[in-house]
């Protein structure tokens, strides 16, 4: 339960800086790019809300991790469950064999 | 086989302190001129796509090492490498189109990147589908598509990428300027901490399985 | 027994069974040209195919031929626990594997040469423009997806869900065959066909098919021991 309530700080700590990010005055045209140009050298045109985006991406990246970790840590405990189950079962029954 | 090492839970740390800062390193950085901050998706985006490939190697070794030696270790590597390349996979999947809606208009586009990964995905998607679903004796023969997949890494790349892509190109990443690539460098230096981490953990999952098998086998007889 | 004896006993020994019921030649036959039918009825837009649907459906079909065609194959053998027999005789492992390839492939060679008059017929498709180029396409593209899939096919043999675990496993890893086998085609179909293209799509099928033989006589012994 401390594990997961630490995870959903991190989560929360881990989104706020690109949600509180400023939005970009630069514009999206479909064109390859082969290198990158800083913003200060570009002329300036207009824009389409992007942060949402972000957001998402972002927050996807978390979920995804995280659910990840929390099947391992389902399927670790019913391997334990089961193994103590077993080792039970044969300490239990070892002697009349 | 108990493994109560310090290692994971080390690397587990190093990694979250990594992405606790990394959003701040990202802010930091200079806006890319055309893409403004949907480019952002890059930091996490390229070294997601970075891991999954590592991963497919390292399943790819350990099915060879697990076909010529039936090593049990060698196929612990295996399985947990598959399932470290469905998952970041998956990640570099969702974030790809979300950047790509913003930067080309569209959420999909038939590009050699993105579909090469997706083909790798498919296939180590049906690596776990056989391991969950072929019943006893499965691991050899998802041995044998771990191979088979990694060796179709090159194809599977080099087929895709004779179509038209509007990719970036890979001197991408060596044109950047300094503040861009010092946040994608710290990004990539969490994404394999944070790699390594889950393989050990998902490994010891596997070592426990054998050791419930091992104990099944001894009540049996 | 020789490496080539072994191989030509066992696909003498699938050619017999087969020539003997053809239930394999008809029914996978049969199955590929409703493929093509199929897929027209989806491509063909007021009597005009789609461009490059032609050799979209071509593929496909052999692909969806084929895996029918491995499946039934193997299914033969598992009845009859043929290949535990076979594989415990004293004979090369990677033979018995080639053996079973060259059925497999002649049988799928077979169901091309049929059905690909059908889809020059059905779209127009110029399939005598460059026969030389078509054919090295198609066999070569057919002799890798026939690689891989003999060797799943065998290895499935004793697992559960192997009917539907076939295509789920093969499919993927034969993305980048079909992808050269169709781009191939299309250029030799197109209205200003571009031959260069198609001889560099074959290039890589020879290099595919190279490679992916090499794996699977190597990876088949192991997996096939007990």
């Amino acid at each position: 339960m401390k594990s997961f309530g630490f995870c959903v700080l991190l989560f929360v700590a881990g989104i706020t800086p690109p949600m509180l990010a400023q939005q970009p005055a630069a514009s999206q045209p479909p064109t390859p790019t082969n290198e990158f140009v800083p913003l200060s050298e570009a002329a300036p045109r207009e824009v389409l809300p992007a942060t949402p985006l972000v957001f998402y991406a972002y927050g996807f990246v978390w979920v995804a991790l995280l659910g990840y970790v929390f099947t391992i840590w389902r399927r670790m405990a019913r391997v334990e469950r089961d193994l103590a189950d077993v080792q039970r079962r044969l300490k239990d029954g070892g002697g009349g064999r | 086989m108990q493994n109560r090492s310090i290692l994971v839970p080390v690397l587990l740390c190093a990694a979250a302190v990594m992405f606790f800062r990394a959003p701040f390193m990202i802010d930091a950085a200079p806006y890319e001129s055309t893409m403004g901050l949907i480019q952002r998706i890059f930091y996490f985006h390229v070294p997601s796509a970075m891991v999954m490939f590592l991963s497919a190697l390292v399943c790819g070794v350990a099915s060879a090492v697990y076909l010529a030696k039936r090593s049990p270790h060698a196929d612990a590597v295996a399985v947990s490498a598959a399932e470290m390349v469905v998952v970041f996979g998956l990640i570099v999947l969702v974030t790809g189109p979300l950047w790509a809606r913003k930067a080309w208009g569209v959420w999909w586009q038939w590009d050699a990147r993105l579909t090469s990964a997706l083909v790798l995905w498919l296939i180590f998607v049906s690596y776990l589908l056989l391991r969950r679903f072929a019943g006893a004796g499965s691991e050899m023969v998802a041995a044998a598509v771990g191979v088979f997949g990694m060796a179709n890494v090159p194809f599977v790349y080099w087929s895709v990428n004779v179509w038209r892509t509007i990719h970036p190109n890979t001197n991408v990443v060596a044109s950047l300027i300094p503040e861009m690539r010092v946040p994608l460098y710290w990004g990539t230096a969490a994404f394999l901490l944070l790699y390594i981490a889950l393989l050990l953990t998902r490994m010891r999952l596997e070592a426990s399985r054998m050791q419930l098998e091992a104990a099944y086998a001894e009540i049996e007889d | 027994m020789g490496f080539f004896h072994t191989v030509w006993t066992i696909a003498r020994k699938d050619l017999v069974i087969e020539s003997r019921s053809r239930e394999l030649a008809y029914t996978t036959l049969f199955f590929a040209v409703s493929v093509v039918l199929v897929f027209s009825f989806s491509f063909v837009v007021e009597g005009v195919a789609l461009t490059d649907a032609a050799a979209g459906i071509l593929w496909v079909s052999i692909a969806f031929a084929g895996t029918l065609a491995l499946g039934r194959t193997f299914e033969r053998e598992r009845q009859s626990d043929t290949l535990k027999a076979v594989l415990l005789s004293p004979v090369e492992r990677p033979a018995i594997y080639i053996g079973k390839l060259v059925g497999v492939l002649l049988l799928m060679l077979v169901v091309e040469a049929v059905i690909t008059p059908v889809v020059g017929l059905l779209f127009q498709a110029p399939i005598d423009r460059a026969p030389l180029l078509l054919v090295g396409l198609l066999v070569t593209g057919t002799l890798g997806f026939a690689a891989v899939g003999t060797l799943f096919a065998a290895m499935l043999i004793r697992a559960q869900s192997r009917d539907v675990l076939l295509p789920v496993l093969l499919y993927p890893i034969t993305i980048p065959l079909v992808i050269a086998g169709v781009r191939g085609t299309a250029a030799i179909f197109a209205a200003e066909p571009n031959l260069a293209v198609a001889q560099a799509w074959l290039a890589m099928l020879v290099f595919f098919d190279a490679v992916f033989l090499t794996l699977a006589l190597w990876v088949f012994g192991p997996v096939m021991g007990e």
